[in-house]
């Protein structure tokens, strides 16, 4: 025997659509056509009430606030996050990584308000890197002193490599260092 | 004179005939009875100067229903903040108003009546257009596909739907 309806397609038959072996079934089956038949008494109840005047008027609930708390809530948050973002951005935030004022805890309010002044006025660092003249000379002279850095530390490799040629394979003939075990106990053997 | 007189008298017919419906249309689909009332007014002002210069013979009620329709999803689009307000009040007990239900529904019983409004509340705002002009104004589902501009299968499926959602409210509870 053939499954019975789903209630898709009970409502399919209510609305005159349906495949035919679906309605055949809905003709031999009892349960279907019971459901058929609650179907149909819902769908008028539903249609009377509507129908029916009046509509009942909506009255406010407590229920509604949450919407209210929850949408501030949001918002709130999205205003401090965007505000921090952008602060973050622009370097706006220079006091987190600005040196602390000498002698601080002791300043006059004119060096308080130099240091606020010069934390406001911090550039970003991009246009710190941006290509003027000063950052191109402020780059020269750091590839100098790297290039006097290297200079230093091949002449360094190649003294070292002089002494262990002067050394030969005589290393066994050089002192024990003072750490190595055993070493300065000669004197408690004799 | 004659001429002129015509249309005026087709709109007081007209008016007679229809407007009680056309509110508790609004009613259905916009649940507060101010905005009801200003699109049954609207909807009759559409009325007043189609008929001044419509010729051809109308199928005056269901154009009607059709623009009343179309004028509470305008509302509703355009109200879009006062809507979200009044999508989070619910219906509570005792909250029918004065005027008194109709026999049929009266034996429906009050709290069962009730949870249908509350389910109906809860719709999308299609499938109560789709549910209200089928099954209320007894619509065909080719006529409700084409006064909504949706296909019949796009109705079909709003209509189950619908339908599901409201039977379960007559469910509880039995």
């Amino acid at each position: 025997m053939r499954r019975c309806l789903g209630d898709k397609a009970l409502v399919l038959l209510y609305e005159g659509d349906g495949r035919p072996e679906d309605r055949r079934h809905l003709e031999g089956c009892a349960r279907c056509a019971d459901r058929y038949r609650q179907l149909t008494d819902d769908l008028r109840v539903i249609g009377v009430v509507l129908a029916s005047d009046p509509a009942p008027a909506a009255v406010p609930s407590r229920a509604a606030w949450p919407r209210w708390v929850a949408a501030a809530a949001v918002t709130f948050a999205l205003v401090i996050g965007l505000n921090l973002l952008f602060a973050r951005e622009w370097g706006r935030v220079a006091w987190r990584t600005a040196p602390e004022p000498a002698g601080a805890g002791g300043a006059t309010t004119e060096e308080l308000i130099a240091a606020v002044e010069a934390m406001t006025t911090d550039e970003p660092p991009w246009v710190e890197a941006a290509g003027t003249r000063a950052a191109s000379a402020r780059g020269a002279s750091t590839l100098e002193a790297s290039v006097a850095e290297l200079d230093a530390t091949v002449a360094g490799e190649e003294a070292c490599e002089s002494l262990a040629a002067s050394l030969g394979d005589g290393c066994d003939q050089l002192p024990a260092p003072a750490d190595t075990p055993g070493a300065g106990f000669e004197d408690l053997d004799s | 004179m004659e001429a002129a007189l015509h249309p005026n008298t087709q709109y007081e017919e007209l008016y007679a005939a229809h407007y009680a419906r056309i509110v508790r249309l609004g009613r259905m689909l916009l649940a507060n009875p101010d905005d009801a009332e200003e699109v049954g007014q609207e909807v009759f002002l559409k009325l007043f100067k189609a008929c001044q210069t419509e010729t051809r013979p109308m199928l005056w009620g269901p154009w009607l229903t059709r623009v009343a329709v179309n004028a509470c999803r305008d509302r509703r689009r355009s109200g879009w903040w006062k809507l979200w307000r009044e999508s989070s009040v619910e219906l509570q007990e005792g909250s029918i108003t004065s005027a008194e239900p109709s026999p049929e529904a009266q034996a429906v019983g009050r709290e069962r009546r009730d949870r249908i409004w509350q389910s109906f509340r809860r719709l999308a705002a299609r499938q109560q257009e789709v549910f209200v002009l089928r099954h209320v104004e007894g619509w065909s589902t080719e006529a409700v596909a084409q006064a909504l501009g949706l296909s019949p299968g796009s109705v079909k499926r709003h209509l189950f739907r619908a339908i599901r959602h409201l039977r379960a409210a007559l469910e509880v509870n039995g």
